[in-house]
């Protein structure tokens, strides 16, 4: 029930900022891998979801089962999915391009099915609560509770979107990947290797979605089926912040989620989980370029 | 054109991008410090013979031979590294970088100082460049962004440079711009092969003219006498036939 009261309301919607805000920056990790491999690949990759679940999967594993703490499955988790993501490039999206798009949805929605199912068969579809020291620490700001599991989070969420944002306007390799998004004949002319690049941008893409799922392993329940659902609203998310902007996939991303957070306060989470697709048409329909502008805006 | 020796040498050369090659049995050598300029037909395969010389299509057999030494195994990156640059055909570049981000990603294959000096080197051969650096690439006008096309290779120092129409759609007054560049170029020491649509200007700064025909090479020889040759005139310089 909703509470009543001028300062309890206020607390409440400051709680429902925050939740949101988390939420958010973590659509944003799993959207700008989503964007960043689009961009340089021209490549939808709907598998990108199940990294998302494996990379939560792991970090359970690791902590439940291992005794791994928290931040050492992060560090693990993320390690491995950046490995997964160079596995990934080699082994299935390499091979294709602009030109074999058709071919590249079906590529990505089969190995989607193939993690999924696999991860069914081998941990079955039962919800898993990360229980650590984590779960039940909280930082309590006036009449505000802010769990340390959300915190932790949403600083991973926001060191990552910092680190990404360095890499791709500061670092030598960082503007390769963008030139390769914006023209692959002039990387090709200036002696940029387009493979290199587009291996690295798959490495951080799946990086970023493992991290989101290790960070956020505490907060929410873990299952097989919960990075398919995630792709989806990672689609809207940069078609709503434009094609290929990583920028715009991001802010888009953390608006969806304070959206959300606040309509969900009020609202069934049948509903909630339809805003992301009602922004997403309504965007089609009114700015098909998306809020930030469509393109190779890396 | 100073005798400075053979620097590219093509030996039956066929390349393309399918199954079938575009270009079949070309044969031609390219002496340094001159420039050479490609004519012939839409479809002629003239592009597909500067991007086979990059390494960016399907080589069918034959031989490239750059400075004596063989390339036809190497990755465009390593042919720019050993001499060879490639300006391709239409407007290639980073157009949502600024002048300044597309001149460092030019001077992409060098490190620290080397980079640095290249950018410094590029910007004091073309001042206008210098005026633009915070600007869009995308922003320039089309001679403008020609020239920073061609900056942005010269930094790795080719020895030989690659120009598929480096005229297309430019102003008359942008394309006389473009040429004389090309014709400082070889005054600078570098050998030049350019595929023009716009023959006549291409073959008053150039020392050799070849003409290709269906992929094959059709004729070579001094750019005066391919201007001079009547085939070429009615074909491919709007003159009349006699």
């Amino acid at each position: 029930m909703r509470p009543r009261g001028r300062s309890v309301d206020l607390n409440f919607y400051a709680q429902l900022l925050l939740n949101g805000i988390v939420i958010g920056v973590i659509y944003a990790l799993i959207a700008m891998g989503l964007s960043l491999i689009f961009g340089v690949l021209e490549i939808v990759n709907f598998a990108h979801g199940e990294f998302y679940m494996l990379g939560a999967m792991c970090a359970y594993f690791l902590t439940v089962n291992w005794g791994f703490g928290y931040w050492p499955a992060v560090l693990i988790v993320t390690a491995v999915a950046i490995s997964l993501g160079c596995v990934l490039y080699e082994a299935l999206l390499g091979s294709l391009r602009g030109e074999s798009f058709e071919r590249s949805i079906l590529l990505t929605l089969g190995l989607s099915m193939v993690l999924q199912n696999g991860a069914v068969f081998l941990f079955t579809t039962t919800p898993k609560m990360m229980a650590t020291g984590l779960s039940y620490s909280n930082i309590i700001v006036g009449e505000l509770r802010l769990p340390l599991s959300r915190l932790y989070a949403l600083g991973l969420g926001l060191a990552a979107f910092a680190a990404l944002y360095l890499t791709l306007y500061r670092t030598r390799v960082g503007k390769a990947m963008r030139g390769v998004a914006q023209n692959r004949d002039a990387a090709l002319m200036v002696g940029i290797d387009p493979r290199a690049v587009s291996r690295l941008a798959v490495a951080i893409g799946i990086g970023l979605s493992g991290l989101a799922g290790a960070a956020l392993a505490p907060v929410y329940a873990v299952h097989p089926l919960m990075g398919f659902s995630f792709v989806f609203k990672a689609f809207a998310i940069i078609i709503i912040g434009g094609l290929g902007n990583v920028s715009g996939a991001a802010i888009a991303a953390v608006m969806l989620g304070i959206l959300e957070s606040l309509v969900g306060g009020f609202l069934p989470l049948v509903m909630v989980d339809a805003l992301a697709f009602i922004s997403m048409i309504a965007v089609l329909l009114l700015r098909p370029q998306g809020l930030f502008g469509r393109g190779v805006r890396v | 054109m100073a005798d400075a020796g053979i620097i590219l040498e093509l030996e039956r050369l066929s390349a393309g991008y399918t199954e079938e090659p575009v270009v079949v049995d070309f044969s031609i050598a390219v002496p340094g410090e001159s420039i050479t300029t490609i004519i012939g037909a839409n479809g002629a395969g003239k592009s597909t013979l500067l991007r086979a010389i990059y390494g960016l299509n399907r080589h069918f057999g034959g031989s490239v031979r750059f400075l004596g030494q063989p390339i036809e195994t190497l990755l465009p990156k390593d042919r720019l590294k050993l001499g060879i640059g490639f300006v391709p055909q239409g407007r290639c570049n980073f157009p949502l970088m600024s002048v300044r981000e597309n001149l460092e990603l030019g001077a992409y294959t060098l490190r620290g100082a080397a980079a640095a000096d290249a950018i410094e080197r590029v910007l004091a051969q073309f001042p206008l460049l210098a005026a633009k650096l915070p600007v869009l690439a995308g922003n320039l006008s089309g001679g403008e962004q020609q020239i920073l096309e061609i900056a942005m290779v010269l930094e790795a120092g080719p020895k030989l440079l690659l120009l598929d129409e480096p005229s297309l759609g430019l102003s008359p007054g942008n394309q006389d711009q473009i040429f004389a560049t090309i014709a400082e170029l070889r005054g600078r020491g570098l050998t030049v092969l350019v595929v023009e649509q716009n023959a006549h200007g291409a073959l008053q700064i150039s020392d050799t003219g070849i003409v290709m025909e269906l992929g094959r090479l059709f004729m070579t020889g001094p750019a005066a006498e391919v201007i001079a040759d009547p085939r070429i005139k009615v074909a491919y310089l709007g003159g009349k036939a006699n």
